[in-house]
């Protein structure tokens, strides 16, 4: 015990001198953390707090859970979840088949590709409001859509964003044509990131094209496909701009997902506290696929 | 260290100055009377709201009112925004169909004690019903200053083409259905009545609404407590609207706009839409006599609706600092001369009505006609009115597509608008 003592007791008790080095650049991230969580967290802070309140007498009155419990008894917000889902799942889905047919298309040099590429970005790149206008009058009962038909043979004086039953899939198909070149970048980058070699090893082993999909460059893609999913669903999820302005969330709630209710809860009828609580709800909502992500990201990590 | 100290001291120092400096601005509720008042309006194009608040700044020495000119599409929500935060207008033009919803928050304070009821602002210069829908839950918390009344506006020129003998002075309902048929029937560029279904103001002022009122129904009772949805004149009125409906666009039905509407009228392809006088085809589109603004319905019965006006109310943020200068502007306003300024069109004074030459020519008088018979709001103004004008919208959409029968789905609307009333 004595010797140990001996030992210790010409050393300081402070850390030693490379961690100390080590702490400094922290302490200069500080600000710039201090200001991120007063940027991202204060809002979400006091979004959650204003969905417990009401406004009465010109302040907000605290009413707990009040919201929730209301917004929870309201047939139409199951009806708008469903809707969401039935939107978020439309919609990726599309945009990813269409990504990524497009994406193997164009995974080759050509004259023809190198120039038909960006073409492809061009809906991506076309503000919200204009693809809005223009499906709209696709729509139309004298639009593009029904003068197609009927060079098929289908006569057609449908207005496709004026029925409920075709409505929203109308909505899906004009936002996966909007969306899907950003699979489509992704899904390329993705792709022409697989070695070479690898793939010519398969080809060398006798495996067709599809099998060396499946078998050698899918596998290699999974972060990017992943990644990709999770960013397009909370992107398709949280959209608002192109179905408000195509449908309005009409016609008779057919295309009123939950953005578009948000909107007119606190922008139509001026509930902020109601909207609030329902954003705190799509909060929570997006927050699955993100959880999901991470629980595989450190699954795979771990081994 | 000894730096970040200074640093820590330094932003102790400044936030504390920016908080006193802060509590210093916003103490608004001192004794001096303040002078300088802000007025927030929709953009007014004619510039001549504009006019008027520079001639008041001049006739006024010692006064300063700045005006606030905000976009109509964004009006409501700069409005809901600023009373919500406290920061805004001292005064403000409300859209009449949007000031329940402001007064239910408790956003406006009681407007006559500030501005005092006499001369221009006594009781009874203004058009009864339209200063009984600028109240609120008892409390006179705006003063109106316009009406938005809409009628039945048909193309003359158009209709003769189709075969419709001139309605005259009534119409009915069959005669109606049966002229839009005929101008639906002259092709395809052709709508015989046109409607916009995507926005929830239309359907209560300009859609379905006032054909329920014209077949005698309602949307509740009168003590506001249950939904009448369910009865045979509501029926009546929105089976009639589908009639109609049937002769225009379908795709109108999520039209989030009136302008196709508007242009058609102008253009001579639509033979009739339920609008305002502010819709009116102007000259330079179409020759004026080609249109008629007709009252449609046998006397007892003229299809119309009168809300969609202008309110004026103040904020319960503004303090009694500003009472003063209140007053003033306010007493000025609504001189016959100035009020038509904030107007252009039908002001909500009695004593208004000669200063508003842009409406003398007798294609108005059904206006004014409408305005003296006191007509009364289709929906009694109430805090849910959005939600009940969102859920009729809804409901007139899925009569409209028939995916629904008229009686199911006001039956099904039935329940939902009780909702609204017992919140």
């Amino acid at each position: 015990m004595t010797s140990i003592k001996a030992v210790g007791a010409g050393i300081s008790p402070r850390r030693p001198a490379s961690r100390r080095r080590n702490a400094g650049p922290y302490v200069w991230l500080i600000p710039a953390f201090a200001l991120l969580l007063f940027v991202v967290g204060y809002p979400i802070i006091e979004n959650i707090n204003a969905s417990f309140t009401t406004a009465a007498g010109g302040t907000d009155q605290y009413v707990g859970l009040a919201q929730y419990k209301s917004m929870l008894s309201d047939p139409l917000f199951y009806h708008s979840v469903l809707l969401t889902i039935y939107w978020t799942v439309g919609v990726t889905a599309l945009q990813f088949l269409l990504g990524a047919v497009a994406a193997l298309a164009a995974d080759r040099s050509s004259w023809f590709v190198r120039r038909i590429r960006p073409v492809l970005i061009i809906p991506w790149v076309l503000p919200g409001v204009v693809v809005a206008n223009i499906w709209v009058v696709f729509y139309n009962e004298d639009g593009l859509v029904n003068s197609l038909l009927s060079l098929v043979g289908i006569h057609s004086d449908q207005a496709w964003l004026a029925n409920q039953n075709t409505a929203l899939p109308a909505v899906i198909l004009a936002a996966a044509w909007k969306g899907f070149p950003f699979y489509f970048l992704l899904l390329l980058a993705g792709l022409q990131s697989v070695p070479v070699e690898t793939r010519e090893a398969a080809k060398i082993d006798g495996a067709n094209s599809f099998q060396t999909l499946k078998g050698v460059v899918l596998p290699q893609m999974k972060a990017i496909v992943i990644t990709s999913l999770v960013l397009g669903v909370i992107a398709t999820s949280n959209y608002f701009d192109g179905i408000y302005l195509m449908t309005g969330g009409g016609p008779s709630n057919a295309t009123l997902t939950l953005p578009v209710w948000l909107y007119n809860t606190a922008f139509s009828e001026f509930d902020i506290a109601k909207a609030s609580a329902l954003s705190v709800i799509i909060l929570l909502i997006v927050l699955v696929p993100v959880i999901i992500r991470l629980i595989a990201q450190r699954k795979r990590s771990r081994r | 260290m000894r730096n970040i100290r200074k640093i820590g001291v330094a932003a102790m120092a400044a936030a504390m100055v920016l908080t006193v400096a802060s509590c210093s601005s916003s103490s608004s509720g001192s004794a001096a009377p303040s002078k300088e008042l802000s007025v927030w309006i929709p953009s007014d194009d004619s510039g001549r709201v504009a006019a008027y608040i520079a001639a008041f700044n001049t006739s006024h020495p010692g006064y300063t009112v700045t005006l606030r000119q905000i976009p109509f599409a964004q009006y409501d929500n700069a409005l809901g925004q600023a009373f919500r935060a406290g920061q805004g207008p001292d005064i403000a033009q409300i859209n009449g169909t949007t000031f329940p919803s402001f007064a239910s928050k408790g956003y406006l304070q009681p407007i006559v004690p500030i501005v005092g009821d006499t001369g221009e602002l006594a009781t009874a210069n203004f058009y009864p019903n339209l200063y009984q829908a600028a109240a609120f839950d008892g409390k006179q918390l705006s003063l109106p200053i316009d009406t938005g009344t809409r009628v039945m506006q048909y193309n003359k020129k158009l209709l003769a083409k189709a075969g419709v003998a001139p309605f005259g002075e009534t119409t009915s309902y069959a005669d109606l259905l049966s002229a839009a048929q005929k101008v639906r029937a002259l092709g395809d560029k052709y709508q015989g009545f046109c409607y916009v279904g995507g926005d929830k103001w239309y359907t209560v002022n300009s859609n379905a609404g006032p054909f329920v009122i014209q077949s005698g129904g309602a949307f509740m009772n009168k003590e506001q407590t249950k939904a009448t949805l369910d009865t045979p004149e509501a029926e009546a009125g929105f089976n009639f609207f589908k009639s109609m409906a049937a002769t225009g666009d379908k795709s109108n039905l999520v039209a989030t706009a009136s302008s196709t509407c508007v242009e058609g009228f102008g253009a001579g392809t639509v033979g009739m839409q339920f609008d305002g006088f502010w819709d009116i085809p102007s000259k330079d589109k179409a020759s004026a006599t080609d249109f008629e603004l007709g009252q449609t319905m046998p006397k007892d019965k003229t299809t119309y609706s009168s809300t969609g006006g202008w309110v004026l109310g103040v904020p319960t943020y503004v303090k009694s600092d500003k009472f003063d200068v209140l007053k003033t502007f306010v007493n000025d306003m609504y001189a016959p001369k100035n009020i038509v300024q904030f107007t252009g069109l039908m002001p909500a004074t009695k004593s208004g009505r000669d200063a508003a030459t842009a409406l003398k020519a007798p294609q108005y008088d059904i206006y004014w006609k409408i305005l003296n018979e006191n007509a009364n709001n289709p929906i009694p103004l109430n805090a849910n009115l959005v939600a009940q004008a969102n859920l009729l919208m809804s409901t007139m959409q899925s009569v409209i597509q028939g995916t629904q029968s008229t009686k199911a789905a006001l039956a099904q609307a039935q329940t939902a608008f009780d909702a609204t009333l017992t919140k």
